[in-house]
Formats: C-alpha cells, sequence, structure tokens
C-alpha cells in the first residue's frame, strides 16, 4: 500500500468525487469492496485468503445505506485531518470523534465502536491505505518476552529482560527492527493468563524461544509482527488456542489470514504457522476431558461453518480434527492443562510436543 | 237428583279464544316492545319496513310500465305530544316511570299501566316496578317526593308521549283494503311465500297500531292516496277479535305526494337522540342497505337529518320460488306432499322443487327403487326419508337466484363510502347459496380510516334483508363470524381479547334470504347455522385480502414519508464530513443535496440492503 502523501491524495479525490456526482444532481455514491465470506477466495498455491473484486455500491439517498454513508465520509474526514497535522488516534479515539447525537433527533451517528471501526475499514480500502498509513491506531494488546532485542523509535529493548509484565506489542509492529535474536520458535497464544503462566515459568529461557499473547483474536500490530518474525528472521510460529471453534478460528486467522481484512492477508498471514494444540488427541493424552464444557447451539454452528471454509474443505488433518470436535460436543480451555500441575504446561506439554513436532499444519 | 255436569264441559266452559290483540297485549316483549326506548324504535321500524315494500312494488311496477325508476321517499317525523311528570333515578337519565294527579291524589304509571294504590297528601305509599322499589310521598309541594331502592330521585317534566309520523311516496292502498293492512294482524301475502322480504313474520305494522292504542288509547290515522283517486283517512284501532275498528273516515284535500301513504301513531316511548337504539341511527342503518331511497328524518327538536339517495336503480326484485331439494326437511318435505296438486311423485319432483328435471327425477327414483307412479299423499315415513336421501345425495344445480334482491357490491360500496368517508372500502356479494333448503347470500362491506372513529371495537352494522339488526348483538352469527376471523392475517394489527378488530373500521354484514333464522320473535339476531357462518367468513376473507393489500401499500407510503425525513436528517450531517474532505463550503453542499432530495426519484435510493461483512470476526478482530 502507498504512502502518506498518497493516502491523503486519494482520500481527497474520493471527496471530490462524491461532490462532482453531487453537483451533477446524481445520487452520490461510494464503490465499496465487499467484505465478506462471498468476496474472499483461498489462493491454494500462496495459501492464504484473498480478497476478491466484487464491490457493492453505497448511496446517501438510500435507507439502507445512509447511515454508514455518512460514518465512512466521516471517518476519511478524520483520518485526513490526522494526516494534515501527523498525529495519530486510537480506534477508540476515532470512535468518541464519531459519536454525537445529530442535533434535533435522537439518533447517534454511531452507537457501537464497530461501526466506527467498520467505517475505517472501508476507508482503508477505498484510499488503498492500510490503517497506519491513515494514522488510525488499535489499543495496545498483547504481550511479549523472550530471547530477541529489538529497536524501536530509537530504544533498544530487550524482551528477556522485561521484568513480570513483558513487553505491550503496539498497534504499529511495522518499523521495528530485530536487533538480536537468540530465539529458535515463537509460541503464540491466545490467553495473557497462560502468557504469564508460561513467563513465570520463563519457559522461553528453558526453550529458547518467544511467548507472545494477545487477549482473544490477535491485532494486526501482533499479526504483523508475528508473519514478520517468520519471514525476516525464519522462526517457526506455534501456535495454541483454546479446545473450540473460537479458538481454532484465531489459528485461522493468523495462519491464512481473515475474511474481514482479506485485503491485508499479505501483509498479515503465516501460511507456514503451525498449530501445537489443543488438538483432539491432546484431550485424550492428558487427560482433560473432565474440564469438558458443552457445547452452545452458538457453538456448534460456528464449527459447521469452519467445515466448510475453502482453506479448511480439503486439509485432512484439519477435516478429522472437527469431526472429533463435534463428536465431542464440547470445548475445553487451553488454561485446563494447568490442571495436571502448575507447570505442566512448560515441563512437560510444550518440551514434548516441539520435540515430537506433534503439530498439525 | 241433580243432573251431573260432565267436569270437561265446566272446564270448557271457562276457555275462550284468545285474541290475537289480547295475545299481543300479554306478549308485547317478544316482539320487541319491551321497553319504552326500544318500543319506540319497533313503531318507527315497522312503519319504515312497511313503507320500503310499498316504495319499491311502486318502483318495480312503474318501471315495467315506463322504464323509469321512481325512487322511494321516505319522511319519518317524530313529534312531543305530552308532557308530564316523570321519575328519574339520581345519576340516570332514563324515567323509570310518569306520576300524574288526578285531583288530590298522585298515580305511578309504568308503560301505559296505572299501578295500584294512589297516593294522597301526608301519605308514603310504595310500588314495585320490576324489582325496583319506588316510594312516593305527597308533601304537599308542586312534584311529591320520591325515592327510588331509598336513593332520593328526581321528579321531571318530560316528554311522556310521542306522535310518529311516517309518510311514503308508494301506491297508496286502495280504500277497500286499508283497514285491513293496517287493523289486522297477520294479514298480507308476505307469510307464506318463499322470497326475500323484510317483514316475514306479517304481524308488522299492525302491531305498532296495537301499541299505540294499548299506551294511550289513541286510534292510529292512516291517510293514502292512489295515483287515481283522492287521499283518503281513516283512524283506526284493532278490536279483540282481530278485526279493525274505524273509528273515522274522510278524504284529505292535502297530500304530499302523488300517491302514498301517512302512517301516524301516538304511543308512550322514549327518545333518545344518539347511539344504537337511537332512531337516527335505524334510519342512518337502513338508509346504508337502501341506497334507491331517500330517507329524511325530523327530530322531536325539529331538526332535519336527510339520507340522501346514492343508488341510480333499485336493485333486482325478488321473485318467488320453490323450495330446493337439498336441506329439504322431513317436516318440510311431508307438508309439500300434502299440499302438492301432483299426481305422482315423479311430477312432484319435478314440478314442485326447483331444479329438479323430469331426467334428474327419474334417476333420483331409479336409484332408490321408488315407484315414479306413486301417489305423493299416500308416502309412508320410511319412502319419505329415502326419497329425501336420494335427493340429498343428488347434486344439483343452486337455488335459482332470482329469488333474492342483494343491494349489490357497487351500490353498497358508494353507499357505504358516503356513510362513513373511509379511506377503504371494499364489498363483497357472494353467491347465493342454501342452508335447510333456502337459498341465501351474504353481502360484506368492510371500510377502513377516513371519517371513520378510531377509537374502540370496529363499528359492527348487522343486517337481515335490508333491514338493522339492533339488539342481541352477541347472540348473532354474524358477530360470531367475526370473532371467528384472523384478522391479524388481514393486516389488522389490535384485535380485542373478543375476536373484534380494534381502530377504524367498519364491517356491515348483510344476510339475505328467503328465510332469515332469526333467535327471537324479536328478529335482532340470526342464528348459527354453519353455512351461514362459512359464508360469512369466507366473504370476510375476500374483503380482508383486499384490505391487507391496501394497507401495505399505505405502510409502504409511510415508509416513503420516513425515508424523505431520514434524508433530511442526514443531509447537514454529510455537508458538514464533506467539507473536511473537500474544503468546499459545507453550506453549498447542503444546497446542492437540497436540490436532488427534492428530485420525485432519486436513482439508487431502491437497492436493497448492503452486504456485510459475515461472518462477524470472533472478538476485537482489527484492533
Amino acid at each position: 500500500m502507498g504512502d502518506k502523501a498518497g493516502t491523503k491524495k486519494r482520500i481527497e479525490e474520493l471527496g471530490k468525487m462524491l461532490l462532482k456526482e453531487i453537483k451533477a444532481g446524481n445520487n452520490p455514491f461510494m464503490d465499496i469492496p465487499i467484505r465478506a465470506l462471498s468476496n474472499v477466495a483461498f489462493n491454494p498455491k500462496s495459501r492464504i485468503i484473498e480478497m476478491g473484486d466484487a464491490k457493492s455500491k453505497r448511496y446517501f439517498f438510500n435507507i439502507a445505506h445512509i447511515r454508514k454513508f455518512v460514518q465512512t465520509v466521516t471517518a476519511a474526514a478524520i483520518a485526513r485531518e490526522l494526516l494534515a497535522v501527523d498525529k495519530h488516534l486510537s480506534l477508540r479515539q476515532v470512535f468518541y470523534r464519531m459519536r454525537r447525537t445529530i442535533p434535533g433527533t435522537n439518533i447517534d451517528m454511531v452507537d457501537e465502536q464497530t461501526e466506527s471501526n467498520e467505517a475505517v475499514e472501508d476507508m482503508e480500502l477505498l484510499s488503498d491505505s492500510s490503517r497506519e498509513l491513515l494514522h488510525i491506531n488499535a489499543n495496545k494488546n498483547g504481550s511479549a518476552a523472550g530471547k530477541i532485542i529489538i529497536k524501536d523509535k530509537g530504544d533498544l529493548i530487550d524482551w528477556s529482560k522485561l521484568g513480570s509484565g513483558g513487553w505491550a506489542i503496539p498497534s504499529n509492529t511495522e518499523d521495528i527492527e530485530f536487533k538480536k535474536v537468540d530465539a529458535k520458535f515463537v509460541i503464540y497464544m491466545e490467553k495473557a493468563a497462560m502468557w504469564e503462566r508460561l513467563h513465570e515459568d520463563k519457559v522461553w529461557d528453558k526453550l529458547d524461544c518467544i511467548i507472545i499473547a494477545s487477549q482473544g483474536q490477535a491485532t494486526r500490530g501482533i499479526r504483523r509482527l508475528l508473519q514478520r518474525m517468520n519471514t525476516e528472521l525464519k522462526l517457526p510460529v506455534y501456535i495454541l488456542t483454546d479446545f473450540d471453534p473460537w479458538g481454532w478460528y484465531i489459528y485461522s486467522v493468523l495462519k491464512f489470514g481473515s475474511i474481514a481484512l482479506a485485503y491485508e492477508s499479505k501483509r498479515l498471514a503465516i501460511p507456514n504457522a503451525k498449530f501445537l494444540g489443543l488438538t483432539a488427541e491432546d484431550i485424550k493424552k492428558y487427560g482433560l476431558e473432565r474440564q469438558k464444557i458443552k457445547f452452545t447451539e452458538r457453538d456448534a454452528s460456528r464449527l459447521k461453518q469452519m467445515v466448510d471454509y475453502d482453506w479448511f474443505k480439503d486439509n485432512k488433518d484439519w477435516q478429522k480434527q472437527f469431526k472429533m470436535m463435534q463428536q465431542y460436543g464440547g470445548k475445553i480451555e487451553l488454561d485446563a492443562l494447568v490442571t495436571k500441575g502448575i507447570s505442566f504446561v512448560s515441563e512437560k506439554y510444550l518440551p514434548e510436543k516441539i520435540k515430537n513436532k506433534d503439530w498439525i499444519d | 237428583m241433580a243432573k251431573e255436569v260432565d267436569i270437561a264441559e265446566t272446564l270448557g266452559a271457562q276457555m275462550k279464544a284468545v285474541s290475537v290483540a289480547e295475545f299481543f297485549k300479554k306478549n308485547k316483549h317478544l316482539l320487541g316492545f319491551d321497553s319504552p326506548v326500544k318500543s319506540m324504535l319497533m313503531v318507527v321500524k315497522e312503519a319504515v319496513d312497511n313503507s320500503l315494500d310499498a316504495t319499491e312494488d311502486y318502483a318495480y311496477e312503474n318501471f315495467r310500465k315506463t322504464k323509469q325508476w321512481a325512487y322511494p321517499e321516505i319522511i319519518v317525523e317524530i313529534r312531543k305530544a305530552e308532557h308530564g311528570l316523570a321519575i328519574i333515578p339520581e345519576g340516570s337519565d332514563i324515567p323509570i316511570a310518569d306520576i300524574t294527579k288526578t285531583g288530590k291524589t298522585w298515580d305511578v304509571e309504568y308503560f301505559g299501566r296505572k299501578l295500584r294504590a294512589s297516593s294522597v297528601e301526608g301519605e308514603t305509599k310504595t310500588y314495585n316496578i320490576e324489582g325496583t322499589k319506588v316510594q312516593l310521598t305527597d308533601t304537599g309541594a308542586v312534584k311529591p317526593q320520591v325515592f327510588v331502592n331509598g336513593a332520593k330521585a328526581n321528579v321531571e317534566e318530560r316528554t311522556l308521549k310521542y306522535q310518529v309520523v311516517v309518510t311514503d311516496n308508494g301506491p297508496g292502498i286502495i280504500e277497500k283494503n286499508l283497514p285491513f293492512a293496517f287493523g289486522k294482524l297477520l294479514y298480507g301475502s308476505k307469510f307464506h311465500r318463499l322470497r326475500q322480504s323484510r317483514g316475514q313474520q306479517g304481524i308488522g305494522i299492525s302491531s305498532a297500531v296495537l301499541y299505540a292504542q294499548q299506551t294511550t288509547g289513541l286510534p292510529a290515522v292512516i291517510t293514502s292516496k292512489t295515483e287515481k283517486n283522492k287521499a283518503v283517512q281513516i283512524k283506526l284501532t284493532i278490536a279483540d277479535n282481530n278485526e279493525p275498528n274505524i273509528h273515522e273516515k274522510t278524504t284529505v284535500q292535502d297530500f304530499p305526494y302523488d300517491h302514498g301513504t301517512i302512517f301516524d301513531a301516538t304511543i308512550e316511548a322514549d327518545y333518545v337522540a344518539t347511539g344504537e337504539k337511537s332512531v337516527y341511527e335505524f334510519l342512518r342503518r337502513t338508509a346504508i342497505v337502501n341506497p334507491h331511497a331517500t330517507i329524511l328524518f325530523i327530530s322531536p327538536e325539529k331538526e332535519k337529518f336527510k339520507f340522501a339517495r346514492t343508488a341510480n336503480e333499485l336493485p333486482l326484485e325478488s321473485k318467488e320460488i320453490k323450495p330446493h331439494p337439498h336441506g329439504l326437511e322431513y317436516g318440510m318435505m311431508q307438508g309439500l306432499l300434502e299440499k302438492t296438486n301432483a299426481r305422482n311423485i315423479r311430477g312432484f319432483l319435478s314440478g314442485d322443487l326447483s331444479k329438479v328435471s323430469p331426467g334428474i327425477a327419474d334417476d333420483v327414483l331409479k336409484k332408490i327403487e321408488m315407484n315414479p307412479n306413486a301417489k305423493p299423499k299416500e308416502l309412508g315415513r320410511e319412502e319419505i326419508e329415502k326419497l329425501l336421501r336420494g335427493l340429498h345425495k343428488t347434486p344439483l344445480q343452486r337455488p335459482p337466484t332470482d329469488c333474492l334482491s342483494p343491494i349489490g357490491e357497487d351500490a353498497l360500496k358508494k353507499s357505504i363510502l358516503k356513510d362513513t368517508k373511509a379511506e377503504f372500502v371494499e364489498t363483497v356479494s357472494r353467491k347465493p347459496t342454501v342452508y335447510q333448503g333456502r337459498p341465501f347470500l351474504i353481502e360484506i362491506a368492510l371500510a377502513y380510516g377516513g371519517g371513520i372513529n378510531a377509537e374502540g371495537m370496529a363499528e359492527r352494522l348487522r343486517y337481515a334483508n335490508k333491514i338493522p339488526l339492533l339488539h342481541d348483538a352477541a347472540g348473532c352469527a354474524i358477530t360470531r363470524a367475526i370473532q371467528e376471523m384472523s384478522w391479524k392475517q388481514y393486516g389488522v394489527q389490535n384485535v380485542a381479547q373478543n375476536g373484534i378488530p380494534m381502530g377504524p373500521y367498519v364491517i356491515l354484514v348483510h344476510l339475505a334470504s328467503v328465510w332469515v333464522p332469526y333467535t327471537s320473535e324479536g328478529k335482532s339476531a340470526i342464528a348459527n347455522y354453519d353455512e351461514i357462518i362459512k359464508e360469512i367468513k369466507l366473504a370476510l376473507q375476500d374483503c380482508g385480502r383486499k384490505l391487507k393489500s391496501f394497507l401495505s401499500s399505505k405502510n409502504k407510503a409511510q415508509r416513503q414519508a420516513e425515508r424523505k425525513s431520514m434524508f433530511e436528517i442526514y443531509v447537514p450531517e454529510l455537508a458538514y464530513s464533506l467539507e473536511q474532505v473537500t474544503d468546499e463550503k459545507k453550506e453549498i453542499i447542503e444546497k446542492d443535496l437540497k436540490k436532488i432530495l427534492g428530485k420525485d426519484k432519486i436513482d439508487g435510493e431502491d437497492i436493497e440492503e448492503e452486504k456485510t461483512v459475515t461472518p462477524k470476526p470472533a472478538e476485537g478482530e482489527g484492533e
């Protein structure tokens, strides 16, 4: 994606285009690439999810579109201002910026942050610029520790000397420089609690690795960082998630890219990331059955959706996993491993799995 | 030894024939004269029914001769005839009894009847009026003091007697027949014929004459003029032997029409100006289903109301028909077989029943193995039943429709539209069908919005043979059919617990039949026959479907308006944001956007929902 000046120019061009339509007495519209399953395709060669060309017209004078239309233009106005003054706002701040009641009504411009987030994502596509180029950041989210020294905004940071809290991964990891790398691989996990456990056990020291955690879905900053470590440092990336469709989808997003952000897959996906656990076999092998939480209908239908995804459809290992989960009819959290002993994960589970290459690709 | 007297003979000597007039006197409540308010309505109703029948007869006859319609005109006038004191319970407006002073004594009268005991000064007398305790004390003042059920009641000057005058431009009645037409119960040609007509018991107008003479002692005054003769006026009562009693006969010079009849009776009754039981409401409802007539009403307060004619022709005239075999019952069949002039059963079937040809008669008789030459009068019980079963199983054409006189969809629509000023009116006139061997048809009008009162339940207008049914709604087949409709399926938003739509609706149901199955002599509710309820529901469903599409396009128009206001709300917002993206003045952008908004049709405004991102990311994706 383009540079800063180009971004600003493209935003202004969008505005001019709208103005031209208005002057001509036409219903102003934007061509928005469709961010839906119907418009993504799995590229078996690059093994990432790519976005298709389908676009939908978003009109101003259309009762179904008008709200999103104005939100998108407002996001454009905010981005243009940020670029002009060379400042950044977080997504949360953008939400507060947009959130106000339209005078004389009880309609709020945005009710929830997902609305402003989507407006920003649409602007990314319309201006052909990633969020970072629009000067909009996500909140800091995630922790890291391990055998690596990096440089961020001129500061050298040794990830093995960060005390108990580790390093907070910023929203934009594009400009981080890798200085000295002693790690042999990276373990990513979806739970901060598990990260705390592993960090206290100094597992990164014992296994010579880096440990990174998010809380739920990995942010773009984490995903970009993981991809850069994988491609630039050639470090294998191992992934730990809950044994449930939602956890497995986090793996899916990290590895193949996401449906909603398919246009960013190239920058974010890690096609050779490995799924370490929890697998269906782990449950039996490590005796975790007692921690079973029964599936809700929502869980079951989410699993069904995943079975049909193009990127899983022909993957025998994953189809086997899906089938076993379906039969099992329940989920188990990553933290269930702690029931086998406080340091069971760092002393037995991880070393064994990595040594035996007990993962799914 | 004294001659033994047969006990039966003694008893027999005590028996005497009860005259119809006598019977009426004792049973007038059965015929609808059961309260002063209802009695007023009954007299007006009988007179108006009579006039409508007469004016229609004239119009049809005249049309055959001249090919011109002579439209019915009816003038109903109610005048205050006599004032007096009435007892009005506290918190009510309706008198419960009248009181009169003769010399030094007070008398209480209820419903034309003087109650026992009179009160003189300083005395208190107690009366029981249908369970209500009335105590009257003559205190020596102008008015006595009255307590009703222990509570002090008002004694007020009220109109006690009214003069009801109904004038029509019918054919008039020839002098010879005049006393019988009004002065003899069960007189007339309507009683035994099988065709749709207003009256069917034949008691009708003479009951009003009886009511007048019994409550006020005054004879009815009938004036009638035929085309060729001078108007004749008679003063008439009905004797106990059910014979007309003419008190005076004169010729009259002045008559408002070239021909017609004036019925004039003074009765004891109460007049209410509004509400379901008012004369106004009765005439309004009558006018709705008789759009070919003009009805003028002059109230006791001299207000004039005109229900003008909306139809330019009369409905099809009803003709007499023979009974249809489907639904014929044993008793009726037996009666027909006894009365027939046919020499054999084959002749009876094809000659006395409708839609049975000689060929069909042969088929039926062959199937049930009955001799076609059997004598109708000689059939036994089993044979009659066999014959009935055979007839019921034979598919036949529907009975002839010309025995019925529907209002017609167009005429009804015009009429209800004029009355309700509704936004939407749909009418359905169903094809005739049969219940119990009698043809009937259902007509419906469903009106919505506009001038219709939006508060409370839908107004229900029930009719049988073009007569409004004003009482006993709860027990009526029409009410039941309305309640059994699933109104919500037809776009009606609010439906009361009892199944009746809430809001600005008028539901009119008209049953036209050669014989209306009333639940009682009062003729105010239709019996619950499945065939009738089914037909009403089918007709309501027809109207309901039209209503639904009307309501949905109305809602669409409403959405259109909402859409426009939504656009208006967002115009300044877009202008504000777009100014920041383009540096164009927001006032200019706003002005340009408003120009587009002024267009009738904006391209792209109808495109469906945008496709949205699915599935939603698990948690916080993209952050």
